[in-house]
């Protein structure tokens, strides 16, 4: 036993920079390209097709939520409780996800089953049924969740920031709700016809088998392969601060959101954001949960996070505080930004953020299920080869004015969209 | 799971797992203490997870907990159940030091001020309010919990009774909790990552080789006496859909049964070709949605089921529609397809969940606890051995009307 107990920390080591993820491109013979990641050790496989349109697409999200629910409800062999039975017994899992611009469709099995699952795959995204029958019980589900999610002060708050962050203005909740009502067979279908047969999805595939190439490109080549489609994505600009409130009586807690503007295009910029938001409230040492949770005890947490796309980018922190203590959080966030615009950061701040995204950058690549991630993350937004290096390195050489000029240019409490509910 | 692992017993009973993988640039470290809310007083309860916010304030030696780690480019976090108490932290895998430098002082040499704790009561009645007051649905937990049990600590919830008791149990008592549970003869320690088995056992000898082990025994728990009447409780509350709850008691998890109700509960809500989804949901039009799922807890838990029903339905009709079904499937549709499906995605799941180093260190820590690691590599076989008269048998033994307990939680609208 070391007696005394060392009281300085070991050594640490955070000098090696993380490799992009190993992969190659594979021509296609529709003319595209499949991006393989090497393989590894887990006996997963993981294909996913990135389509360019997403729920910024119709300015409204339903119809696009809509169908990403109703696919693999039945195709026009199976119903859907046998199409969801034959992935079953590959022990497959389909995931779907959607953001403001981008739909992914991702098939994950064991190795040994992939040439199973994807004419199932191939089933679900070309001969989807979307009948009347689904399509009303899937409606009323969504129904029920829009309901059960409007008790919720995390979830109004989110609702009224986004509301005016993406169309300009308070949408309430009874007009969200017809919207959703609205909603026909036919604006479905017509939403299935334009993402799966007028769009050229991206592929990436990870944990392949040399085998099982052949009927993955097989696969690929097997989709319709439309040339000349620009990616549909409505030009968008952050719209002026604003105090906005939704009132729930009755709710001990209030959900606060806050939102600004964020760098979009140059990598170097958007390190240094990164790095500053981290400092002020990305991580459990931030400033923002030392002062708000770990020294006032005002919350379970708070977290500001980038958001990151094409058309615009944005940050935004989020927080469910003490119902009496709204004002004096914001206080405290303001408070902080100020600081930070003025130049008030230490050293040892920078070091222990620098570290922390070093390690972060790392864990991004621990899996194979991670790395393919992190390709498609990259890929997706245009970075290049070098992306990681470069961040890396970009860590060791930011200091305290650049963290200032950040500060003083994207987290200005005076260009704020505040969001609160409860 | 397809990576061998290393084990070795310290002399103060320290239990240390050793999994390398160089493919990853990170490793794993993870620390189970067998402590959990089960343990608590009845008079405090919530504490077991107060304590885990504390175990992150500081240590004799170490002031801070968190900076160190992040200084060695780590990340960590915590939870609390109602069995044990685990703690994680995935850094790069140059750092293993500084983690387990970290670990060792505060598994024996917790700092715990009066100041400390008093922060960290509002933090817990915080996400107490976030996560159960401030929800809907947030108390039926607690609920059926206090409805399923009688005598098992089981009965309260791991964020406790009540706000009450977190704002009132003494600093004593805090402390007294900790000094009896947090030893190394009380932890499992886990390492999975980019490391050398040999190296990284010498770097926890001499971090943890010399912490003392602590004699005091668990004292034993009260068991929960059969139930053999049905339970109903009915609750009104302002929410936008009635919810029904359902709990039936069944065998812990080293129990022969366990695997055979955990494997029909997949069956039954494990997948959406399931027949929850494709009878109740889309064929019957009960309930918006839910399902059938197991409490997997170490003593005796409950088979449950949990669900928001479609507009119109009524709650108790439903309830009784539901111990129907679990027979009408049991007995006259299981087949042997239905299990090898629900197998074959739990072979995926598993798979899935080793793919990062921090799932994968959690996975050994707790099949450590439960008896052994090595069931691991063993458990995926015994589920697919499983048959549809296993899953018959163990339905008549457990399932039964008479040992359900049922709660009717009620828009107030139909009050």
């Amino acid at each position: 036993m070391p007696n005394p107990y060392p009281l300085q920390a070991p050594a640490i080591d955070l000098s090696q920079a993380p490799d992009f993820p190993e992969f190659e491109l594979l021509p296609l013979s529709s003319g595209t390209s499949l991006n393989l990641l090497a393989r590894s050790q887990n006996p997963l496989s993981k294909l996913s097709l990135r389509y360019p349109i997403g729920i910024d697409w119709l300015g409204k999200p339903f119809p696009l939520n809509t169908l990403v629910q109703l696919l693999g409800e039945g195709t026009k062999q199976k119903t859907a409780a046998e199409w969801n039975a034959a992935l079953d017994r590959c022990g497959a899992f389909v995931q779907k996800s959607a953001n403001r611009e981008t739909l992914v469709f991702s098939l994950i099995c064991r190795n040994q089953n992939l040439a199973q699952a994807l004419p199932l795959f191939r089933e679900l995204l070309l001969e989807s049924s979307l009948n009347k029958d689904e399509f009303d019980m899937q409606k009323e589900l969504q129904i029920s969740d829009f309901m059960q999610e409007s008790e919720q002060v995390s979830e109004q708050a989110r609702r009224l920031s986004s509301n005016y962050l993406f169309k300009g203005h308070t949408l309430f909740q009874e007009e969200q709700l017809s919207e959703l009502q609205a909603l026909d067979l036919e604006q479905v279908q017509a939403a299935y016809q334009t993402l799966i047969f007028e769009q050229m999805p991206e592929a990436f595939a990870s944990g392949i088998e040399p085998g099982d190439l052949a009927p993955l490109t097989a696969f690929l080549a097997s989709l319709p392969a439309p040339a000349g489609q620009e990616p549909k994505i409505n030009p968008w600009t952050i719209p002026a601060a604003a105090d906005l409130h939704f009132a729930m009586p009755g709710k001990s807690q209030q959900a606060l959101r806050v939102v600004g503007p964020a760098p979009s295009t140059r990598i170097q910029e958007e390190f240094t954001f990164r790095f500053m938001l981290v400092l002020w409230g990305g991580y459990f040492g931030s400033r923002l949960m030392k002062n708000i949770r770990e020294e006032k005890g005002y919350t379970y947490g708070i977290n500001a996070s980038p958001m990151r796309f094409k058309s615009a980018s944005y940050w935004m922190v989020n927080t469910q505080i003490n119902g009496g203590k709204k004002e004096e959080t914001l206080a405290e966030m303001k408070r902080e930004a100020l600081r930070l615009m003025q130049g008030d950061v230490r050293a040892e701040e920078i070091e222990t953020v620098r570290n922390y995204l070093a390690g972060s950058l790392a864990r991004t690549l621990d899996g194979v299920l991670n790395r393919h991630d992190r390709l498609m993350g990259l890929q997706g937004l245009g970075y290049p080869a070098d992306y990681l290096r470069l961040h890396h390195q970009s860590l060791f050489e930011i200091g305290p004015a650049d963290i200032q000029l950040a500060a003083q240019k994207w987290i200005n409490p005076e260009h704020w969209i505040c969001a609160s509910a409860g | 799971m397809n990576f061998p692992f290393e084990r070795h017993t310290l002399t103060n009973g320290l239990r240390v797992l050793i999994q390398p993988d160089n493919q990853t640039p990170m490793v794993a470290v993870n620390l189970l203490y067998n402590v959990g809310a089960r343990d608590e007083d009845p008079q405090w309860t919530g504490l077991a997870h107060l304590l885990e916010h504390l175990m992150f304030e500081g240590s004799k030696h170490i002031p801070n907990y968190d900076t160190p780690l992040q200084l060695a480019g780590g990340i960590n976090n915590a939870f609390t159940n109602n069995d044990f108490t685990n703690y994680y932290c995935v850094l790069p895998a140059a750092n293993l030091r500084t983690a387990l430098w970290l670990e060792a002082d505060r598994m024996c040499n917790l700092n715990l001020s009066e100041e400390k704790v008093e922060v960290q009561r509002k933090v817990v009645i915080e996400e107490f309010r976030q996560r159960y007051l401030n929800q809907p649905y947030g108390d039926l937990l607690a609920l059926s919990r206090e409805l399923s049990y009688t005598q098992h600590p089981y009965r309260w919830s791991t964020i406790g009774k009540s706000i009450e008791h977190i704002e009132q149990v003494p600093v004593s008592v805090i402390r007294g909790f900790y000094e009896q549970h947090y030893a190394p003869n009380r932890c499992i320690l886990v390492l999975s990552g980019n490391l050398d088995p040999q190296k990284a056992l010498r770097e926890v000898e001499y971090w943890f080789g010399e912490l003392p082990g602590r004699a005091l025994p668990k004292k034993p728990l009260p068991e929960e006496p059969p139930q053999t009447q049905p339970r109903l409780q009915q609750v009104f509350r302002p929410v936008p859909e009635a919810a029904l709850w359902m709990g039936w008691p069944m065998p812990g998890r080293n129990h022969p049964d366990f695997k055979t109700l955990d494997l029909f509960s997949d069956v039954l809500s494990g997948s959406a070709g399931g027949y929850t989804m494709d009878e109740l949901i889309r064929k019957r039009g009960l309930l918006n949605q839910g399902g059938f799922y197991v409490s997997a807890s170490a003593d005796p838990g409950q088979f449950l089921f949990s669900a928001t029903l479609r507009e119109g339905k009524k709650n108790q009709a439903v309830a009784q529609e539901i111990q129907a079904f679990l027979f009408e499937i049991a007995e006259e549709r299981l087949n042997a397809d239905d299990l090898h499906r629900a197998t074959q995605k739990m072979a995926t799941s598993n798979a899935f969940s080793d793919a990062n180093v921090q799932n994968r260190a959690l996975r050994l820590a707790t099949a450590e606890w439960l008896g052994g690691a090595e069931s691991l590599s063993t458990e995926w076989n015994e589920y697919a051995s499983l048959s549809v008269d296993n899953v018959q048998t163990a339905v008549h033994r457990y399932l039964k009307p008479e040992c359900s307990s049922t709660l009717l939680y009620e828009t107030e609208t139909n009050a």
